[in-house]
């Protein structure tokens, strides 16, 4: 992956803050409290895992730490600076990207498109209403770039809609990726990938700049224990544990939480 | 540590307080005014305002319910109103008001069928295709109704008869008002009430309360979904029809009268909040009542009060006083 | 159904893709000069109603944003570029840019109030601001003429000729209403094939996408709408410049209709598609109207048939007939809304 992208988030980043934090974070919907006061702090260049079994709140969470959501309560700072009450689109410009749970891509477009978009935004040309897209060479380049970098270059000029799921899943990452960001959510990057598909995106994401912070909520624990420096684990909107991946492997509440999960599994099956 | 106030929220805010401030102003001040120099003539202008408020909620009702259950947005809505109210007029005749009760039962129910077919024919082969597709082609139908109309009635103005027992006045705190007006607000409160019962306490009031929420899952439960959408649509514009038909006598008919209404009806839906029936029923209380007294004491400026004042919910509350966001 | 519509980029060879522009351009310059005086005022407002119409496209066909209430802006530049004739000075240098002008700033105030909304809400407020500006125009009668128009406007005039009066010609006019049309026309192909308007178009393909990649949606639809008003405002003002009277009957919603028709006809998201369908519903307007009152009608009837069956227009028509689809997927119609 690209150095320079590495250098532009190592040069920006000041070491003394937190390359993301989250204090206190609640979020209720309606009767249901999604988000019960969340707290993390996650350093620059860290992989952070978010698990948890389903309806824990990992997605609130990161609909919350992205923006898209207003937490009830609780702040969310992003390399020391409260962004609680910008809009998403500020906390992208400051440097923050993610990718959604379900494809949110512009399927009537064509894959080459869909990256251009993204970084026709961070290079600040989108307003120019005068000159031809295509005139611009470092717009193209870097599209150019972050396809090849996904592998995605052969498939440029097909429309989204046309692509396979596990190329859409691809593009998503592409399209936050273009934006060069220097903290990344991932939601849950592989959902319903085959193995060879999941392996080349454990490929592709351990590929990405050691400066770039990463958060990502998976299922999969084999792609955890993958890729995590750290492991915070949701439970009913609190966190139940947080530590390096051993700790947390050993943690007995832990155990008990996807224990009864398994064995509700293996009863199924049976 | 520092904290980012959004440039825009700010000004959403101070644009809010200044259009409420100039309707306060504007039409507040000249109101406690009337009602402590004239107590009567503003109690009487608060019926006048229950009773429009009341017809423009049956209107809007159908609207929210339609749009919240099958996410249709149909603007020939005000059609519905209109055709209820020619046909009473046809139906009536030259009997003189005899046969209103005759009108009031046989125009909505010819104004649901026309909904059917409408709905059968025309609306669901674009279901599917998303809001845009089903705006162009109600308003298409919106168009093609008003110039029928005005081909088989005329361009003229033109007032419905009514029933010689509904004519006369009624006492109410000691002061006379029209029997026919009182007799809407009693009707519009009950139908509210009915409305609200079926929807909360029948089985096919929980599987529309259900479609709202969740159509695919109410198909998935194996419930004819598509039948129900046809009972909702068919009731949504008969509802139409049956405000067209009261609203006759009192505020006359012509062929503009559908988009008059239509107007209307989308702010009150706007203002309560889409697929909210209580949305609708605050909404058209709020924007009825205002929209009266406006009339009466800013004559020039009620149609601007009224947008004021949707354009003042808007900006604190986007979605609406009862609005959920749009997923 | 994948319903993939195509721009009508045909892919002809190098040399022969100037030829039918070309073509075109020839015809619509020798046509005043071989045709009767009422095809050629017909094919004026043609062109100005293309401008209106390809405003309306930008907003609709390229940002996804339904405005109910277009004719608003046709309106305001219609009643400035009158009202100053009438009051001011007849001269264009100065009744077009105040028209301009007055066309911009209420795009500005009806899209900053409009464009934080979407769909019905949108829809219902575009709507709602023009119906107050009909009643204004319909009410203020010392300043717009009230029911009755504003009447007794002089001819534009360019400072050329004492007395004014030098577009008088219906042949002169006209090319001066070319003139600006193709300086619209080009304009805006220029405007969609910039990262501009691309960004419009991802603004109407995800704008939820948009904006978490850092995109101040709002922003941007609020410049493509002032941008939108102020061209239709330039059409309105053309409009009063041809008819030399002004009715409310222009911000009132058939107006904003007509348009929304004309686009949708046409072919919405293809600029010249709106164009085109501004011709076919003029000359058929023209031809039912000598013949029946029944006009609303058949437009609706007409229109309904377009958006069941021919639902991208008359290009969407013709790249099916034609059969080629262009390689490049450029501002294409999704389906999904």
């Amino acid at each position: 992956m690209s150095n320079e992208w590495g250098a532009e988030v190592n040069s920006a980043l000041s070491t003394q803050h937190s390359a993301l934090r989250v204090d206190g974070l609640r979020r209720q919907f309606g009767g249901l409290t999604a988000l019960g006061g969340v707290s993390f702090s996650v350093a620059p260049g860290e992989r952070r895992a978010i698990i948890g079994p389903n309806g824990a709140g990992k997605t609130t969470l990161f609909n919350v730490i992205s923006g898209e959501l207003a937490p009830t309560d609780g702040r969310v700072y992003l390399e020391g600076e409260d962004v609680t009450d910008l809009p998403n689109y500020e906390r992208a410009r400051l440097g923050l990207a993610r990718t959604f749970q379900r494809n949110n891509l512009f399927l009537g477009l064509s894959v080459r498109e869909n990256v251009r978009l993204a970084v026709q935004a961070r290079r600040g040309v989108a307003h120019r209403i005068w000159s031809r897209v295509d005139s611009l060479a470092v717009v193209t380049a870097e599209t150019d770039q972050v396809l090849g970098e996904l592998g995605l270059a052969e498939r440029g000029g097909v429309l989204v809609r046309n692509l396979s799921y596990g190329e859409q899943r691809q593009l998503e990452v592409a399209i936050a990726v273009a934006s060069r960001p220097r903290v990344l959510l991932l939601d849950e990057p592989t959902a319903g990938m085959s193995p060879a598909e999941t392996t080349a995106m454990v490929r592709l994401v351990s590929a990405l700049p050691a400066e770039l912070t990463l958060l990502i909520i998976e299922h999969d624990m084999d792609v955890v224990f993958a890729l995590a420096d750290r492991i915070t684990v949701l439970h009913y909107g609190e966190v139940l544990a947080d530590g390096e991946p051993e700790t947390v492997r050993g943690n007995p509440r832990v155990a008990e939480v996807y224990m009864g999960l398994e064995a509700q599994v293996m009863s199924d099956e049976s | 540590m520092s904290r980012r106030w959004s440039f825009d929220a700010l000004t959403q805010r101070l644009l809010a307080v200044l259009l409420f401030g100039l309707v306060g102003w504007l039409l507040l001040v000249p109101l406690v005014q009337l009602a402590l120099r004239s107590p009567d003539t503003a109690f009487i202008q608060l019926l006048n305002g229950l009773a429009y408020s009341l017809l423009i909620f049956l209107i809007a009702a159908g609207f929210t319910l339609i749009f919240g259950m099958m996410d249709v947005i149909n603007l020939a809505h005000g059609s519905f109103y209109m055709l209820g109210a020619y046909f009473a007029f046809t139906i009536v005749g030259r009997t003189g008001g005899d046969n209103f009760w005759l009108a009031l039962l046989l125009a909505p129910l010819g104004v649901a069928l026309v909904g059917v077919v409408l709905e059968l024919g025309y609306l669901r082969p674009v279901y599917k295709r998303g809001h845009l597709d089903q705006v162009l082609l109600t308003f298409g139908f919106a168009y093609v109704f008003s110039d029928i109309v005005r081909t088989v009635w005329g361009s003229d103005i033109r007032s419905l008869a009514y029933a010689p027992a509904l004519q006369g006045a009624v006492d109410i705190l000691g002061r006379p008002y029209p029997k026919y007006r009182f007799l809407v607000i009693v009707f519009g409160l009950l139908m509210a009430l009915l409305l609200w019962l079926v929807l909360e306490r029948t089985r096919l009031g929980s599987i529309v309360r259900a479609g709202v929420a969740d159509p695919e899952m109410v198909s998935g439960l194996g419930i004819n979904i598509t039948v129900v959408f046809t009972v909702v649509f068919a009731v949504g514009a008969a509802l139409a029809a049956l405000s067209g038909v009261i609203a006759g006598p009192i505020l006359g008919m012509h062929p503009g009268m559908d988009f008059d209404v239509l107007i209307v009806a989308l702010i009150v839906v706007v203002v309560g909040g889409l697929g909210t029936l209580s949305g609708s029923f605050w909404g058209s209380l709020l924007i009825g009542i205002a929209d009266t007294f406006g009339k009466v004491l800013q004559p020039d400026f009620s149609m601007a009060l009224t947008f004021a004042v949707m354009a003042a919910v808007l900006l604190l509350r986007p979605a609406g006083l009862f609005g959920r966001k749009a997923d | 159904m994948e319903a993939e519509a195509r721009l009508a980029g045909a892919r002809l060879s190098r040399g022969s893709r100037w030829l039918l522009p070309a073509v075109l351009l020839v015809l619509l310059a020798v046509y005043p000069l071989v045709v009767p005086s009422y095809l050629l005022s017909l094919l004026t407002e043609v062109l100005i109603y293309g401008i209106f119409a390809m405003s309306l496209d930008l907003l609709l066909g390229y940002t996804g944003l339904v405005s109910f209430g277009h004719a608003a802006f046709f309106g305001v530049g219609a009643y400035v570029a009158g009202i100053t004739a009438v009051r001011l000075t007849p001269h264009m240098g100065i009744t077009l840019p105040l028209a301009l002008l007055g066309a911009a700033v209420a795009a500005l105030i009806i899209g900053y109030l409009s464009v934080r909304t979407s769909g019905i809400y949108f829809l219902m407020l575009t709507l709602a601001f023009a119906q107050v500006l009909y009643a204004v125009a319909f009410k203020w009668t010392p300043v717009t003429g009230g029911s009755n128009g504003l009447s007794g406007i002089p001819r534009p005039a360019l400072g050329l000729v004492a007395g004014g009066g030098e577009l008088a010609d219906p042949i002169r006019f006209y090319f001066f209403t070319l003139v600006m049309f193709l300086l619209v026309y080009f304009g805006l192909k220029r405007v969609v094939g910039s990262p501009f308007g691309h960004t419009l178009v991802g603004i109407r393909e995800n704008e939820a996408r948009m904006s978490a990649i850092g995109y101040n949606v709002a922003r941007y639809k609020l410049a493509a709408f002032v941008l939108a008003g102020v061209l239709a405002g330039l059409a309105g003002a053309l409009n009063t410049y041809l008819n030399v009277f002004v009715s409310p009957a222009l911000l009132n919603w058939p107006t904003s209709g007509q348009v929304l028709v004309m686009v949708i006809i046409g072919g919405a998201g293809t600029l010249i598609g709106p164009v085109l369908g501004a011709g076919l519903v003029l000359l058929l307007q023209n031809l039912v109207s000598s013949q029946t009152d029944r006009w609303p009608m058949i437009m609706g009837a007409v229109f309904i048939i377009f958006v069941l069956v021919a639902r991208f227009g008359m290009v969407g028509i013709w790249d099916r007939i034609v059969g080629r689809l262009a390689r490049r997927p450029g501002p294409v119609l999704s389906d999904e809304s």
